[in-house]
């Protein structure tokens, strides 16, 4: 075993993203929480304390954040994902000073009980998720073994207000969701950043399970919102996957009759954002089946033509500004971002986290209008001939 | 063109900003406009009422709907998508739907789509055996709530209430005349229903609709055939999970909204339940279950107090109003839900939802929850 000293990385003045949308009769409060790069071991044991976010703080009790929340027929949500954390609430727009002071309390006090800890690993552990969620996944639960030291490390380690983005949208009352929050910030007891454990990676046993089906996954090497050739490669992958008419549901649906579901997909990583290519399809030998659709798809790409671009291009207007929900941007773990409110609260804050900038989905479509089609072909191909496969098997 | 739309309007119900329009050849349109929305929704039901499927005929349904949406020259998506729209199909029991999204100043092309799709079908038996295959696929992609309900619904209702996913092998002795005429059927006239919801001017889009569906010839109107009560039990079904289900009436009786509350309120304090109901004027299942785990909301259910009663009350009347609410906040929601209870019966509203579950008391709430027990409802356990 081997312990990781945490780089001395530059911290980030807290952020909150102000989101006024009149027409909205409540207001959503979205955390995103930076999640730093982490061993296997801290990211399994980073989801059992996600879990725990929304328990009695030392101002609120778990029942008052859930009163507060149910007034508007919500509820508190928290999802993880590989790079960040995400803790939403919608509330009515009197309640907007004292959602924020929840939401801080809640990431300020995590202190889960050994109890709860138990019951959320019991949980995850047995927790069958749907097919699609399966193969989305790009890092499986597995059971960690911890100790109380190491939880109270891990917490502050990750839960800091650098690390945080506050999105809060809706009828919002502008101004009042950031001076709320620098108030939270303010008072939020500074610590020195620990350092982690991090345990030697153990071999786990492959389970033998005979699966009922099996999602193949090509999947791309990853590139960050700030790669010049982003806006290339995010066409490249709608062209390949997103819509009816898209090469994937061309060749492997049409064609091939290999499947019913096939998509691309975006997945956010620490790394960046991964390019992915999923077909869920009942055959023998999918490997096989793989390498054979790969062919495929990369003879598809030679035969392009302008109105592919000129597709691509429509369908990402369409999933970028006008709320289509067949998208490839999967931030969440089992589908894409959609219009409603919290998600674009949501989107807005993650996009500040990842990037700095704020989400500017009208500026990005005005940039694929570039891209040529030479380009997109040859990004496209690169995204295909690179892709390491995998084959999900699922239960 | 006006006057001669005027000339095929039985009834005109005007309640801003939305035009009801009941045709004399018995087809029903209703246009609604959202001003601000970024797109249009135009949902297309042809109505299942007279045709019923049997255990003769299941799944031929959603078998048809597959080759329709594939359009009679097979590139109906590649015309839309290039223009940033697209073509959605789905089958329920009561009805198809064919949904086209498009942009705020191309409903025309929303209404030629669908005009396509309504044209005698044209199929042959190796475009049949090659959908089959799809679906064969989709079958092994289907989703264990749907697995669930299917067998609460078939322990509930036996063959009156046969799932809307069909039976592969069924499908298989489907041919090009029996679909052809599935086809015919399916697209009468008084089956048919059109949503249209988005940014547009009410009486230019009702107008057009009327020249996709009121001017088809009209046919003889057969009644719906009446679901008959229940049966409780217990069922096995193959997959992953939980679930209980109460047995209720239309979709506007207090029993139905008081199940719903309730589940959604029993549901919310379970990760990963699920709530399943479609609104109908018939008999049918409210579900709440779990496929993420075997065991949780049956033992939720069986163990509540009657002192957990008040807050579940006040919870599930917020949640049932978000519930319908959700679906109207969208175009796409909206043309679905009035779409979907107007093929049914052309007085039907999700304004009468709201209205109920306002007026839902307590004591039919309590009433309503004792629909999900052991003795009066439907337990359904994956294996």
């Amino acid at each position: 075993m081997i312990a990781l000293i945490a780089a001395a990385a530059a911290i980030q003045s807290t952020s909150v993203v102000e989101w006024f949308e009149p027409t909205a009769d409540v207001v959503s409060i979205q955390a995103v929480v930076k999640v730093p790069k982490l061993d296997p071991r801290n990211q399994n044991l980073l989801r059992l304390i996600a879990t725990c976010v929304g328990s009695d703080t030392s101002t609120y009790s778990a029942i008052q954040i859930a009163d507060i929340a149910a007034r508007t027929g919500s509820r508190v949500r928290v999802t993880m994902m590989e790079d960040h954390i995400r803790v939403g609430m919608s509330v009515v727009p009197a309640d907007q000073s004292t959602g924020v002071g929840m939401m801080g309390a809640m990431l300020r006090d995590v202190t889960p009980k050994e109890g709860q800890l138990e019951a959320a690993a019991s949980d995850l552990q047995f927790r069958q998720y749907s097919y699609w969620r399966q193969a989305l996944e790009t890092t499986p639960f597995e059971l960690p073994k911890y100790t109380q030291k190491d939880v109270a490390d891990l917490i502050s380690y990750v839960f800091r207000p650098e690390n945080i983005t506050l999105g809060v949208g809706g009828k919002v009352q502008p101004g009042e969701a950031t001076r709320r929050w620098n108030d939270v910030v303010s008072g939020w007891p500074s610590s020195r950043l620990p350092q982690l454990y991090v345990a030697k990676p153990e071999e786990q046993p492959v389970p033998k399970v005979t699966p009922r089906m099996s999602v193949i996954d090509f999947q791309g090497s990853a590139f960050t919102a700030t790669d010049a050739a982003m806006t290339t490669r995010l066409l490249a992958l709608t062209a390949l996957g997103t819509g009816k008419a898209a090469s994937l549901w061309r060749v492997a649906r049409d064609i091939q009759g290999l499947s019913y579901r096939q998509e691309a997909v975006l997945s956010p990583t620490q790394e960046g954002f991964v390019p992915r290519l999923l077909i869920a399809s009942q055959v023998e030998e999918p490997d096989k089946k793989a390498e054979t659709l790969k062919e495929s798809l990369l003879a598809d790409i030679k035969n392009w033509t302008d109105e592919d671009r000129q597709r691509a291009i429509g369908m990402a207007s369409s999933f970028l500004v006008r709320g289509g929900d067949m998208s490839p941007l999967y931030l969440l773990p089992d589908r894409p971002i959609s219009r409603d409110l919290s998600d674009q609260v949501f989107v807005q804050a993650y996009w500040q986290m990842k990037t700095g900038t704020r989400w500017n989905p009208h500026n990005l479509v005005g940039r694929l209008g570039f891209v040529e089609l030479d380009d997109l072909k040859q990004a496209a191909t690169e995204l295909v001939t690179s892709s390491r496969i995998k084959i999900h098997s699922i239960r | 063109m006006l006057s001669l739309a005027i000339s095929v309007v039985l009834l005109t119900q005007q309640e801003p900003p939305r035009l009801r329009t009941l045709c004399k050849n018995g087809a029903a349109i209703l246009v609604e406009r959202m001003a601000d929305e970024p797109v249009i929704s135009v949902q297309l039901w042809a109505s299942a009422r007279n045709v019923k499927e049997t255990p003769d005929t299941h799944g031929w349904r959603h078998l048809l709907e597959h080759l329709v949406a594939k359009g009679p020259k097979r590139d109906i998506d590649k015309r839309l998508e290039s223009l940033g729209c697209y073509l959605r199909a789905n089958t329920y029991r009561d009805a198809m739907q064919f949904e086209v999204v498009v942009g705020p100043n191309q409903l025309k092309l929303a209404l030629s789509t669908l005009q396509e799709l309504m044209q005698p079908l044209k199929v042959e038996q190796g475009d049949i055996d090659k959908e089959v295959g799809i679906l064969r696929q989709e079958k092994a992609t289907y989703d264990d709530s749907s697995r669930l309900a299917a067998g609460a619904w078939m322990q509930a209702y036996g063959e009156a209430g046969l799932d809307a996913f069909g039976n592969l092998d069924v499908m298989t002795k489907a041919t090009p005349e029996t679909l052809r005429e599935l086809h015919r059927k399916h697209f009468y006239p008084e089956n048919l229903t059109l949503t249209i919801v988005g940014p547009v001017d009410i009486r230019q889009a009702t107008e057009a609709g009327l020249e996709l569906v009121g001017m088809r010839q009209g046919a003889v109107k057969v009644a719906d055939p009446v679901l008959q009560p229940g049966k409780p039990g217990r069922i096995e079904v193959e997959g992953f999970g939980e679930g209980r289900a109460a047995m209720v009436e239309g979709y506007d009786h207090p029993s139905t909204i008081g199940s719903l509350a309730f589940a959604l309120s029993v549901a919310s304090g379970v990760e990963g339940a699920f709530v399943t109901y479609t609104p109908s004027q018939k008999r049918g299942l409210v579900i709440a279950g779990q496929t993420e785990k075997q065991s949780g909301i049956g033992l939720k259910i069986d163990g509540l107090a009657e002192s957990d009663m008040p807050q579940l009350f006040a919870i599930g009347k917020i949640l049932a109003q978000a519930w319908v609410t959700r679906y109207l906040g969208t175009v796409s929601g909206v043309a679905y839900i009035r779409g979907l209870l107007l093929c049914q019966n052309t007085a039907s509203r999700p304004e009468a939802m709201l209205k109920a579950i306002d007026q839902l008391t307590y004591e039919q709430f309590k009433e309503a929850a004792k629909r999900f027990s052991k003795e009066s409802g439907v337990t359904v356990v994956g294996l």
